[in-house]
């Protein structure tokens, strides 16, 4: 008797539930699944959106491996993803400078938090003058005789991709920091003053405390920052292109061109497809990676 | 009664409404054909609506709607548009994105859509730059041969005469290394790197074979030219900004700032050096562009194209030919310093007499300049991507990555593979 | 024991003092820049103080570029599109979190699998679609294909969650449908986690640029960020007026912020971000 309450119960809400899920699930159909389908599809064929499409089988993917301009991106692209989100965990720092009670701590908060605010062309830009051969930032070195030299930070290939990875996380740093500080703050208070009066130091409660409760935290920014890490276009895009010499050329950048430069849309779908897969990978690595914990898991 | 009444009231108004209609929609028979120009807002925003004006009038029952497209997204859009159904009637491209958009079959040739008399007035070689197996893709409207604009006072600081700017790529590159020396600015930063032409210094040289078959530029003279300029770039006497992106518009920001002595560029560059930096336009002169052996260069020419899927291709192409006539083409030539396409709009004296000031002088240098230009057009495959390979093969030269001799020979491998079907 | 709390309070001075001139510094070299009267931006030593000043870059940049217009678009643009999300977010959520139905799991799963994948495919397919059902040129067809935000929908959840089942169980003994009880209880529950997301909403639609460029095509319906790039391609070499511009642009979204600030972060406190 009672199975088949709950059975019937979950019919009506199984129905009920749909009948909110619809509009959105509709829009999703439409303008997600549709393209990426379709996308997948393409990859398949050889199409420049003016002739029609022309069925090529695997050949668009046969024509990735060997291919010195797809390892490169390749490279690139996981330079990006080696070096930034791990870097992202630096906002953890920030946060615990701006989660105390200080006159005027807002404003230091919001100052942090303008970054992420600003679009990213006009970032690009403002980035791209303070980078130049003879602009404030080699003004500044020089002048601190920190370099006797101009550097090159966006013509000299070795460190053009580390520019750019910088204004990726001037740019987001705040926005991570907003989140390990709503961490920091959902911690109890009195699990801290407990373990302070049992005599536990500062940086014993940062390790044992703090750091495990903000796991959950850590995981939400790390995936965000990882699909971000692999997506990473518009910085790039705006500050050099590519170049010089393709050395900052990551697949995002490299998808773009082959389809809006080369009119190469079937090959360029076969390029997002891989990355695709390499994303959906990175994901499920840092889900494993961080493991449930925290406080509030317990009401997942 | 009333009802009746009524009834007439209703379909005499519903008669009457009719009839406006169907007067209107005689008198208001529209051709709407779509105008795309490049970039021209909001500098331009005045003349070009003269000319959709003017063209409105000569032909009542044809309305223009004008698009200005940002240029760097042009393409995009064209593509959207293509692939969409919905087409602009009359573009404005540039010769090599014309080119480009031919060899894909999304133009429609202009030989049977005007009159030969009008055709023959447009100079042949521009013509010719953007015609596939004889047939015209475009019709030229403007075009910007390459002059030297150059900063006197920089000349005099480092002990060269001002009035003796280089005619030669050779002197230029001499000149370049003095002033750099003497003065620590930088000489020149010609564009090299190029998307759809070949590398600068390579213009001169033919790069395939008489055939056409086989890719010829790692030759030695080629060698030889590639290394006496990557040496320049290693040595630190061009701008390191030279292999980046947007190096074109670089370098007329450069010269604006007092960081560059000579500016190797359209004259249209000029007119912003003079918008923007008044006071380096102050102490700037003008001299024709340096040639190599050949004694010829490329230039830049700006053109109207008619899209496939046009509803109206006659009267866009009208359209298109009225944009580009000689009238319009010497108004337009008179706001910024660009050249007409068409031998009678050249016969004005405004574009050689010259009156001391420094606009006529530039002005009159180019023009004289238009008889040097050359258009030489490359059919190959995939011209993006084989210019890419040969620009990858200068870039890497110019870092050291690899000898000048193995970056030409790796990107004629590519060249010959596509050139043999691939 | 003083001592060591003073050092330790000039310590963290000195680093988000530090921090701060690193994120604002960019702001002020703009702002100089937009200040200056001639085109020094690459002059070499650099002014570190605009002298002399003036406006003028502004005012040449608002006459020529007709900016009020912008404004307004955006101001559009980002209210429709804001409420939009909001709205659908917290629908698709609900049942999310507080139902049990067949297909839960799954449902879940499609949500969070296109967070993983690449944008640019979606651009061209998501413009042919608009074509076939008439959208081009219109802000439907610009806010549609954006109107549904997984990211909004896991902070919703999340925030439904913490909602004890007391308040809807009270409802449904007094005989509300779902429906009511979803727009009338549950969601003014989670009303800072709104003002959160509203608030992330707003600076993504204010900042939109790609997609508004492709999809209209009459100018005078763009909104801010894509009279910007006007700005920027015809003003290519004079970026005294390019970084007017991008101050114009800027301003009123930072302006906008320090205002909801405290919004903004009771937000994300109490609603609970993670998943």
């Amino acid at each position: 008797m009672a199975k088949n309450f709950h059975r019937g119960l979950r019919i009506k809400q199984t129905i009920i539930a749909y009948i909110f899920l619809a509009i959105p699930a509709i829009i999703l159909g439409i303008f997600t699944y549709y393209p990426m389908i379709l996308g997948v599809v393409l990859s398949f064929f050889r199409y420049d959106f003016i002739n029609p499409m022309k069925m090529v089988g695997f050949s668009n993917y046969a024509k990735v491996f060997g291919n010195w301009q797809f390892l490169n991106a390749m490279k690139n692209s996981f330079l990006y993803l080696l070096v930034v989100p791990p870097l992202q965990l630096l906002s953890i720092i920030m946060a615990i400078l701006v989660n105390r009670q200080m006159k005027g701590i807002n404003v230091f908060r919001t100052l942090y938090f303008i970054p992420v605010i600003t679009s990213m062309t006009v970032v690009a830009l403002s980035w791209n003058w303070m980078f130049a051969q003879k602009g404030i930032l080699n003004y500044i070195l020089m002048g601190l005789h920190f370099t006797s030299q101009p550097i090159g930070w966006l013509t000299d290939p070795k460190i053009a991709l580390f520019s750019i990875m910088f204004v990726t996380m001037w740019k987001g740093l705040g926005y991570y920091m907003m989140i390990y500080l709503a961490g920091l703050q959902s911690i109890p208070f009195n699990l801290i003053e407990a373990a302070m009066i049992d005599g536990a130091k500062p940086a014993q409660v940062f390790w044992k405390i703090t750091l495990p409760l903000l796991k959950p935290y850590a995981m939400f920014c790390s995936v965000v920052s990882t699909i971000a890490a692999l997506n990473v276009f518009t910085e790039i895009y705006v500050m050099t292109g590519g170049g010089p010499y393709h050395s900052t050329e990551t697949m995002g950048v490299l998808i773009y061109e082959k389809a809006f430069e080369n009119l190469k849309f079937g090959y360029s779908s076969a390029l997002a497809v891989i990355l695709s897969l390499v994303l959906i990978v990175a994901t499920m690595m840092n889900l494993k990676f961080f493991k449930e914990g925290g406080v509030q898991s317990y009401y997942g | 009664m009333k009802k009746f009444s009524d009834v007439r009231k209703f379909s005499s108004v519903m008669i009457l409404l009719l009839t406006v209609v169907l007067l209107s929609s005689m008198v208001f028979a529209t051709t709407t054909i779509t105008f795309w120009t490049m970039s021209l807002k909001p500098k331009f925003t005045n003349y070009i609506t003269s000319l959709v004006n003017g063209y409105e009038k000569l032909h009542p029952d044809v309305k223009v709607i004008w698009e200005d497209i940002p240029w760097n997204v042009e393409q995009q859009k064209l593509l959207g548009a293509i692939a969409s159904g919905k087409v602009p009637d009359v573009v404005n491209l540039n010769a090599d994105w014309t080119l480009d958009f031919a060899r894909r079959g999304a133009l429609l040739p202009l030989n049977n859509l005007l009159p030969q008399d009008v055709l023959s007035d447009y100079f042949l070689t521009m013509l010719k730059a953007t015609s596939i197996d004889g047939k015209y893709y475009s019709l030229p409207w403007y075009v910007a041969p390459d002059v030297t604009f150059y900063n006197k006072k920089i000349f005099d600081k480092a002990g060269l005469d001002p009035n003796q700017p280089p005619k030669t790529w050779d002197e230029a590159i001499i000149d370049s290394i003095i002033i750099k020396e003497k003065t620590g600015i930088y000489g020149m930063m010609p564009t090299i790197l190029q998307s759809s032409t070949p590398p600068s210094f390579f213009g001169d040289y033919p790069l395939l074979s008489k055939d056409g078959k086989r890719a010829i530029f790692n030759g030695p003279e080629y060698v030889h030219v590639l290394t006496k300029w990557a040496a320049l770039y290693k040595l630190g006497y061009l701008p390191k900004e030279v292999l980046g992106k947007g190096a074109w518009t670089k370098s007329t920001e450069l010269y604006g700032s007092g960081q560059l002595a000579m500016l190797i560029t359209g004259p249209q560059f000029a007119d912003r050096v003079k918008w923007n930096s008044p006071d380096i336009y102050k102490v700037s002169d003008v001299a024709p562009v340096p040639l190599g052996p050949s004694k010829t260069f490329g230039a830049a020419i700006q053109d109207l194209v008619i899209v496939k899927g046009s509803k109206y291709p006659e009267v866009a192409a009208n359209f298109a030919a009225y944009v580009t006539n000689a009238e319009n083409e010497i108004a337009f030539d008179k706001m910024v310093t660009i050249f007409p396409t068409r031998a009678s709009a050249l016969k004005d004296p405004f574009f050689s007499k010259l009156d001391g000031t420094l606009p006529t002088k530039i002005r009159v240098t180019a023009a004289k300049e238009l008889s040097h230009v050359t258009y030489v057009i490359y059919r190959i495959p995939n011209p993006h991507e084989l210019f890419q390979a040969l620009n990858d093969a200068v870039s890497a030269a110019f870092l050291g990555v690899k000898t000048p001799q193995k970056a030409l020979d790796d990107a004629a491998a590519v060249w010959n593979k596509a050139l043999s079907g691939k | 024991m003083d001592k060591r709390k003073k050092t330790n309070y000039v310590s963290v001075m000195t680093l988000m003092i530090f921090f701060a001139i690193i994120t604002t510094f960019p702001y002020y070299w703009t702002l100089k820049t937009s200040l200056e009267v001639s085109s020094n931006v690459y002059k070499f030593p650099p002014d570190i103080i605009p002298n002399p000043a003036t406006f003028k870059n502004y005012t040449v940049v608002w006459n020529q570029l007709g900016l009020v217009r912008y404004y307004l678009n955006s101001i559009l643009l980002t209210s429709v599109g804001v409420v939009v999300n909001v709205f659908l977010a917290a629908m698709a959520a609900y049942p999310l979190a507080r139902f049990n139905f067949y297909g839960k799991k799954i449902v879940f799963f499609l949500i969070l699998l296109p967070l993983m994948l690449p944008f640019q495919g979606g651009l061209i397919v998501n413009y042919l679609t608009l074509r076939n059902m008439h959208l081009l040129n219109t802000y439907t067809g610009v806010i549609l294909p954006l109107a549904v935000s997984a990211f909004g929908i896991f902070l919703f959840r999340q925030a439904y969650l913490g909602i004890p089942k007391d308040f809807e169980d009270a409802a449904r003994i007094d005989g509300a449908g779902e429906f009511y009880i979803w727009l009338r209880i549950m969601t003014p529950l989670i009303s800072p986690t709104i003002s959160a997301f509203a608030i992330l909403q707003a600076i993504t639609w204010w900042d939109i640029f790609l997609w508004p460029l492709i999809v209209l095509s009459d100018s005078q319906k763009y909104p801010l960020a894509v009279a910007l790039m006007y700005l920027n391609s015809t003003f290519q070499t004079n970026f005294k007026y390019t970084a007017a511009g991008m101050i114009l642009a800027t301003l009123p979204l930072i302006i906008a912020f320090l205002f909801m600030q405290r919004f903004f972060i009771k937000g994300l406190t109490a609603g609970g971000v993670k998943y």
